[in-house]
């Protein structure tokens, strides 16, 4: 395998529409549900949590592609090569392609079990997901440039969705915010953890980077993109502080949907149901791209065709969602990755993009001392 | 091949989402109000008033009440006198009586959030006397007894002194020890169904009651805008200080003058004064329209219209700290003296009892200041 990989032209895409991409793959079905694990350590602090998250994330951004700047032209699965060397790279590579594996299935799994809550109770779980891995197959057969289509539509779904937040401030009310820091700060920084789950997916740069056309630009839409989740995951988080009551927030398990079903159109009411519905083209994203990661690596290690290896991906993703059921299990799940994304998206990143420094200044110096040698 | 592959994905598509249960209006017994009765052995009498939409039948109201010991078992029993399945999305509002809080029996009202069918926004109301009846009785002029009490309530809730209360308010309440609920409370009477009252609530009892004119207070200070028609009575013998009895240009002997304005606008503050002995201020500020004054009053004599505010301020200053003062007395702190205590004074860690033994002991003031912005189409 080639460390340096520069896809053809035709496979390339601008660097602005990572904005997107990093916006679908952060926000997500994790949206639905992430204020009530943040309250439950953080109490009505839990903004600066995620804040702080928020601002992490700019660091992990920051480094991630400052290493891939590095390279020129290389993907995760290049470096960890790179690095390593063939064999513990391998093992790294296929721990990244499980766990993209695992967090597809969870997030597969999440989505359908809104949808069977809220919409149709009656409709069983294989149905929809067969129907969502039918819909991805179709979609990711397209490649890359469809994918990042698709996060287009995704964001703007996201960006109406937004606004919708806006009515349940009309019953805010604004003194469950304070007093400010009244939670100590161990438990504001737990929350900050915590909000690993929602926030992961942006080191899906790892692996776009080659794509990219004008990598110059990478580092501001990026930022971009983060700044923009980092926004919405904030006013989002504020104005479920300030509408329900503590335990009210804490019980509920979708907090966001429920804020969504107060809005009242003369016309229309209920747009939850709207919204969940249509919030499959961002769910859909989500799924797109970690499949394609995977399916990328399999192709970058052992140049396998993408489009097989994506059809067996769905089905493993299928019987992986399959297998658990209960809403017990799914909130298990949930937690247990949750401690992966902070592991793989953050922390490990970080820690790479510290090797992968130190090893160009050893390099750099050996080449040097090398040449003054045989000078 | 294309045209295959598309006729294919059509086929499974068609084939994976064609067998699920649909709901057709025609064939939906849409609820529109429930009511609660509780009885003493702890279980409900439960009331629905439901709306079918059957082409060939005319009267579509129906109401059906059965024994049940839970909200979903009523729903069975209901579903099982009905012809067609009941259909929760509507829902509109729900009816307590007051043996539900007398019994404790409040939780049912609570899960009902349980069910994503129920919307948030449902509107609670207490009936002073029993729900079945206020929901059965037979009305001559009433053609659905669900929508009109739910446009009753939606246009005193939304344009009038009735306090909001819908479901998630009444959950959020209840959640929290540091502001108590406060209900708008309805009542047969004959043909008619009438608001009469706010009941004040001291945790899950019913401790005493306010009136419309108390419940404009109440929502001035929590901040929800309302508009109100505000009518006092001022003993002419009180007049003098304010100088406001030089201005009445005919004196018809009567020792009382009954002034009636429009609230256009108000606003109120709730100020911490000293958090260690709890001392609040209260502050109201009134735009008013002058209605109605039962004598001829000089508004063009300069000073007249200072004089008014004056009597009015004094006066309104007066009924407003009698509500406060009725509060602490029944320890009914609906207007969240409590939550804005604990989001001022970190670390209050104010639990259940703390608060409602402190609330009482409490000292609390209350102003009203107005500005008469206009005075109809005459002076």
């Amino acid at each position: 395998m080639d460390i340096r990989y520069t896809p053809r032209k035709n496979f390339q895409f601008h660097a602005f529409l990572l904005f997107f991409v990093i916006c679908n793959v952060q926000i997500g079905v994790g949206v639905f549900s992430y204020e009530r694990y943040i309250y439950q350590v953080s109490g009505h602090d839990a903004w600066i949590s995620v804040v702080l998250a928020g601002l992490i994330t700019h660091l992990t951004v920051w480094l991630i592609v400052r290493m891939l700047e590095r390279y020129g032209s290389t993907d995760l699965y290049g470096i960890h090569y790179d690095v390593f060397g063939k064999l513990a790279g391998t093992l790294l590579n296929c721990l990244y392609m499980l766990y993209y594996l695992c967090v597809t299935a969870i997030m597969m799994r999440n989505y359908v079990e809104v949808i069977q809550v809220w919409i149709f109770p009656d409709l069983p779980a294989w149905l929809v997901i067969v129907l969502l891995s039918l819909l991805t197959i179709y979609a990711g057969y397209g490649g890359i440039r469809v994918i990042i289509g698709m996060c287009v539509l995704g964001f703007i779904v996201i960006l109406f969705t937004a606004f919708l937040f806006y009515s349940p401030l009309k019953y805010a009310i604004w003194t469950q915010l304070l007093p400010v820091m009244e939670t100590d700060a161990w438990h504001v920084m737990n929350g900050a953890v915590r909000m690993g789950f929602s926030l992961s997916g942006f080191e899906l740069i790892l692996l776009l980077y080659p794509f990219i056309r004008n990598k110059e630009r990478t580092m501001l839409h990026t930022q971009l993109g983060v700044a923009c989740s980092n926004v919405i995951y904030l006013v989002t988080m504020i104005i479920s502080i300030v509408y329900f009551s503590p335990s009210q927030l804490l019980r509920s398990i979708w907090p966001s949907i429920n804020m969504l079903k107060i809005i009242k159109y003369p016309y229309l009411e209920r747009l939850e149901f709207i919204v969940v519905s249509v919030w499959m083209l961002v769910a859909l994203t989500g799924l797109l791209l970690n499949t394609w990661a995977i399916t990328r690596g399999f192709k970058r290690m052992w140049n396998w065709n993408q489009k097989t290896m994506l059809v067996i991906v769905s089905i493993i993703t299928v019987a992986l969602s399959l297998s658990f059921e209960a809403h017990s299990q799914i909130a298990q799940m949930n937690k247990w990755i949750g401690k992966w994304n902070v592991a793989l998206s953050f922390v490990y990143p970080m820690l790479l993009s510290c090797i992968v420094a130190i090893v160009f200044a050893f390099r750099r110096r050996k080449a040097s001392s090398k040449g003054e040698g045989s000078r | 091949m294309k045209g295959l592959r598309f006729i294919s994905v059509f086929v499974i598509l068609l084939l994976l989402s064609g067998c699920l249960k649909t709901n057709v209006l025609e064939r939906l017994s849409i609820l529109v109000a429930i009511g609660y009765d509780a009885k003493e052995d702890n279980t409900f009498k439960v009331t629905a008033a439901l709306m079918e939409s059957q082409p060939d039948v005319k009267d579509m109201n129906r109401t059906v009440s059965v024994d049940a010991a839970t909200s979903k078992g009523a729903r069975r029993k209901m579903n099982e006198m009905l012809p067609h399945e009941i259909a929760n999305g509507q829902l509109r509002v729900i009816l307590l009586d007051r043996n539900i809080f007398r019994l404790k029996m409040l939780n049912e009202v609570d899960v009902l959030s349980r069910d994503p069918a129920f919307g948030d926004m449902v509107m609670v109301a207490i009936v002073d006397g029993s729900v079945q009846d206020l929901l059965t009785y037979p009305y001559k002029n009433k053609s659905n007894i669900g929508v009109t009490v739910n446009s009753l309530l939606d246009h005193n809730m939304k344009w009038n002194w009735g306090p909001l209360m819908t479901l998630h308010e009444f959950t959020h309440s209840r959640d929290i020890h540091t502001k108590e609920l406060a209900i708008p409370m309805m009542k047969r009477e004959g043909e008619e169904i009438a608001l009469k009252g706010v009941a004040l609530l001291h945790g899950d009892h019913i401790v005493g009651e306010a009136t419309p004119r108390e419940g404009y207070f109440l929502k001035t200070m929590k901040g929800e805008k309302t508009s109100f028609l505000y009518e006092t009575v001022i003993k002419k013998s009180a007049m003098q200080a304010s100088g406001m009895a030089q201005f009445l240009a005919m004196n018809d002997g009567k020792d009382e003058v009954k002034v009636v304005f429009h609230v256009i606008q108000s606003k109120g503050t709730i100020k911490l004064l000293d958090s260690q002995n709890i001392k609040f201020d209260v502050n109201l500020h009134i735009d008013m329209d002058i209605q109605e004054i039962s004598e001829r009053y000089s508004f063009e004599k300069t000073g007249a219209v200072e004089a008014l505010k004056r009597q009015l301020s004094k006066e309104l200053t007066a009924h407003l700290q009698q509500f406060l003062d009725k509060l602490r007395k029944v320890n009914s702190d609906c207007v969240g003296f409590g939550e804005k205590y604990r989001s001022l004074v970190p670390h209050t860690k104010l639990e259940n009892e703390k608060w409602r033994e402190a609330f009482p002991k409490s000292s609390i003031q209350g102003r009203v200041d107005i500005d008469i912005i206009r005075t109809g189409t005459i002076e």
